[in-house]
């Protein structure tokens, strides 16, 4: 229940979850700069469960679009498949597991190691990416094909498909925490990884057929009750992933996080450097301090200063920005309400009007399940700012761009309907010089557990 | 100069006032039900018409406001609101009258929330109508709508935040001032309060925001508060006292350009349930 609300929620739970920074959100570099950006949560249904949905979205004046999506965790097989016109999120992974094994068909995001050879190595900035590996937050789309796993202190992980439009096929052997993989593609393209882990540091060091490399470390310290990360990276600007090239990332970079937690606040720094190649370098540096007024109310202000692109495109290569933000956050029935402003600038002291968001939430629930939710979004954003916004759908997070100058309003109401739950949304969007119609949303699903009478 | 001239002259004459007042005064907040009772905490049925926030308190209240705007004989605003608490239950409406007869209009308000130790939410109503609707049917349309809402939680002790969207939706004939969306931050100790509150621009493009710094005192029965706006620098003097059976405020605003505004609040609280 609640899973629109809490997608982005639980976005910013994991961040927490792996002390990062509670920073504005922005899509993966894949995808296309001004485009919006759809991700799928990872199951949260339990053994037993099952839950199927159907719905339709629109706007006015066009024919709606219906999808369709089931999610099931059945003894030993799980999985979910989605269908739907123009639905970026159509597909599905079927999964199937025992004690020591594991198939899995469909959708792929598997990580290895640090994510040089497969999977994503975060940004510098970041411990780990959200949507990548077991256990990530979000379900990530890098490939389609088969995986086969075996073992647990020692075993093997096989993975054949389509990445980056290409075909791969990859092995990876692992020992206690050190691990070897292997990715070949058509053409005699190959490339091999070697990576050690364990629960205070992991490093991987990868390799092309070109002798071109990459490699990376991460340590985790407590130092004088504060949590430390530190992270460097470094290898040929040339290298890229078989299997993700456009999520290569910069080739060197150097990152620090220090956070010291209290049991009401906590005060997070974060210093990072990298280079994706000669000329074309960047700088972060940024602090956060959060207060826990109990568990279900946070109140978090933010400072940030950035020189150098954050991406590998074609952006200025001096770009400079400094940001400001500040959120509250009370999850709590039956009044729940978030706040958030932030505001950046291309000169110092916040200067220069790059971008200015303001955000604010608020849910009232009540008996039977029913909610009421409601979103609004002022912005203003410079020609040529990438500015996007959250929106927590009942089965997905939607990053949507926006441009210029306006208004975004969303509001939901779900009700309890035939067994299940109905959810409607509609969108109202206000932009200076532009008229956009409203967008609409339905949904029902329903979420059940199979008869205790028939398991076994 | 004949009457017709006469009236015609005194319309214009109000209508470049109103229209001037609305472009400098834009985001300035509270318009049709606006109160004399400083803008934290919500405790009289004018912030829940106003801004959607409820009163935490269960107390009823009988409200009678009265506002000159920027010293303009012809632009004065009178209001009665009117609000209930039922268990956490926020209910008000409200009735107010702005400008003349041959220029102003009727508002008709209504709200309804929720309000409890931790956080408070609402959403209110309002509907407008030109008072020469019926005098001159040829222009149109004349009846305006706007529904929005508010909501205040605390963030830590003595800390409160706030935020009102008072146009979420809007329709028919365009409000007297295009309202964005407020966000407030208010620390209380004791009898002395601070809050600082921003606007975001709302209507045409470029507009910047506006930011609010007011300071509060309480001593017995007794209130004192002075806020700073931005956007053009000014500032406001509120005085207030509150007594069993009523509550009288009043406050002034001062503009560099527009000159004063002048607030007045008379109310009667029922006794807490």
């Amino acid at each position: 229940m609640r899973r629109a609300a809490l997608f982005v929620a639980a976005l910013l739970a994991a961040r927490v979850a792996r002390a990062e920074p509670l920073e504005p959100v922005e899509p993966p570099p894949e995808a296309p700069e001004g485009s919006d950006y759809t991700v799928e949560p990872a199951d949260s249904i339990a053994g037993g469960d099952f839950e199927f949905g159907f719905g339709a979205a629109g706007t006015k004046g066009s024919a709606p679009r219906p999808r369709r999506r089931l999610s099931f965790d059945e003894g030993g097989l799980r999985g979910t498949v989605r269908e739907g016109t123009g639905d970026p999120l159509a597909g599905g992974l079927v999964e199937e597991r025992s004690d020591d094994r594991a198939w899995l068909i469909g959708r792929l995001a598997p990580r290895w190691g640090r994510g040089l050879l497969l999977g994503s190595p975060a940004d510098p900035w970041q411990g780990a990416a959200a949507d990548r590996g077991a256990g990530a937050a979000f379900r990530g789309r890098s490939g389609q094909g088969v995986l086969y796993r075996r073992g647990h202190r020692s075993g093997l992980e096989c993975v054949a498909g389509r990445f980056a439009r290409r075909d791969l096929a990859g092995l990876l052997l692992w020992h206690g925490g050190l691990a070897m993989g292997f990715l070949a593609g058509r053409g005699r393209q190959a490339q091999g990884s070697v990576a050690f882990g364990d629960s205070g540091a992991s490093s991987e060091l990868a390799l092309d057929g070109k002798g071109r490399w990459r490699a990376e470390g991460l340590l985790a310290r407590r130092v004088s009750g504060s949590r430390l990360t530190a992270r460097a990276r470094g290898g040929h600007p040339a290298f890229r992933s078989l299997a993700e090239p456009l999520r290569s990332g910069p080739a060197q970079a150097l990152a620090v996080r220090l956070v010291w937690p209290t049991s009401r606040a906590s005060l997070g720094i974060t210093g990072a450097l990298w280079r994706f190649r000669a000329g074309r370098a960047g700088a972060r540096l940024a602090g956060e301090v959060e207060r826990h007024q109990d568990d279900r109310s946070i109140v978090a202000l933010g400072l940030e200063e950035q020189h150098g692109p954050r991406r590998d495109t074609p952006s200025p290569a001096n770009a400079f920005r400094q940001g400001a933000w500040g959120e509250f956050r009370r999850v709590a029935t039956p009044l729940a309400l978030s706040l958030r402003h932030e505001a950046w600038g291309d000169r110092a002291i916040l200067r220069g009007g790059a971008r200015v968001v303001t955000t604010v939430r608020l849910e009232a629930s009540g008996p039977f399940g029913w909610k009421l939710a409601v979103t609004h979004s002022v912005f203003r954003s410079r020609r040529g700012e990438s500015l996007y916004l959250a929106e927590g759908e009942i089965d997905r997070l939607v990053l949507r761009a926006v441009s210029g100058e306006g208004e975004r309003s969303r509001i939901e109401l779900r009700l309890p309907a035939a067994g299940g739950r109905l959810t409607g949304g509609l969108q109202l969007v206000r932009s200076v010089g532009r008229a956009a119609p409203v967008r609409w949303s339905l949904d029902w699903s329903r979420r059940g557990r199979r008869d205790a009478r028939d398991r076994p | 100069m004949t009457r017709a001239a006469e009236k015609l002259g005194a319309r214009y004459a109000c209508l470049a006032g109103l229209a001037f007042a609305a472009l400098v005064a834009r985001g300035a907040g509270a318009q049709d039900f606006a109160g004399a009772l400083p803008p934290w905490p919500p405790q009289a049925p004018s912030d829940l018409l106003e801004r959607g926030l409820p009163p935490r308190g269960r107390s009823s209240l009988v409200e009678i406001d009265g506002v000159r705007w920027f010293s303009l004989a012809d632009l004065a605003s009178r209001g009665c609101a009117v609000g209930s608490a039922f268990g956490p239950l926020r209910a008000a409406c409200g009735l107010s009258q702005t400008g003349s007869e041959e220029l102003g209009w009727t508002t008709l308000g209504v709200a309804l929330g929720a309000a409890y130790p931790m956080a408070g939410a609402a959403a209110r109503m309002v509907a407008r109508s030109d008072r020469s609707a019926s005098l001159d049917p040829a222009v149109a349309p004349r009846e305006g709508y706007e529904v929005g809402f508010g909501a205040w939680a605390e963030a830590t002790r003595g800390l409160h935040v706030w935020t009102s969207v008072p146009q979420l939706w809007r329709d028919g004939a365009a409000p007297p001032l295009a309202r964005g969306l407020e966000l407030g931050v208010a620390l209380a100790a004791q009898d002395l309060s601070v809050w600082l509150a921003r606007t975001s621009a709302a209507g045409p493009p470029g507009g910047v925001a506006e930011h609010t710094l007011g300071l509060g005192l309480t001593v017995g029965p007794l209130g004192v508060w002075l806020a700073a706006r931005d956007r053009p620098l000014r500032g406001t003097l509120g005085l207030g006292a509150a007594f069993k059976a009523v509550f009288v405020a009043a406050g002034v605003d001062g503009h560099p350009v527009l000159g004063e505004t002048v607030r007045l609040s008379v109310g009667c609280p029922r006794s807490e349930r």
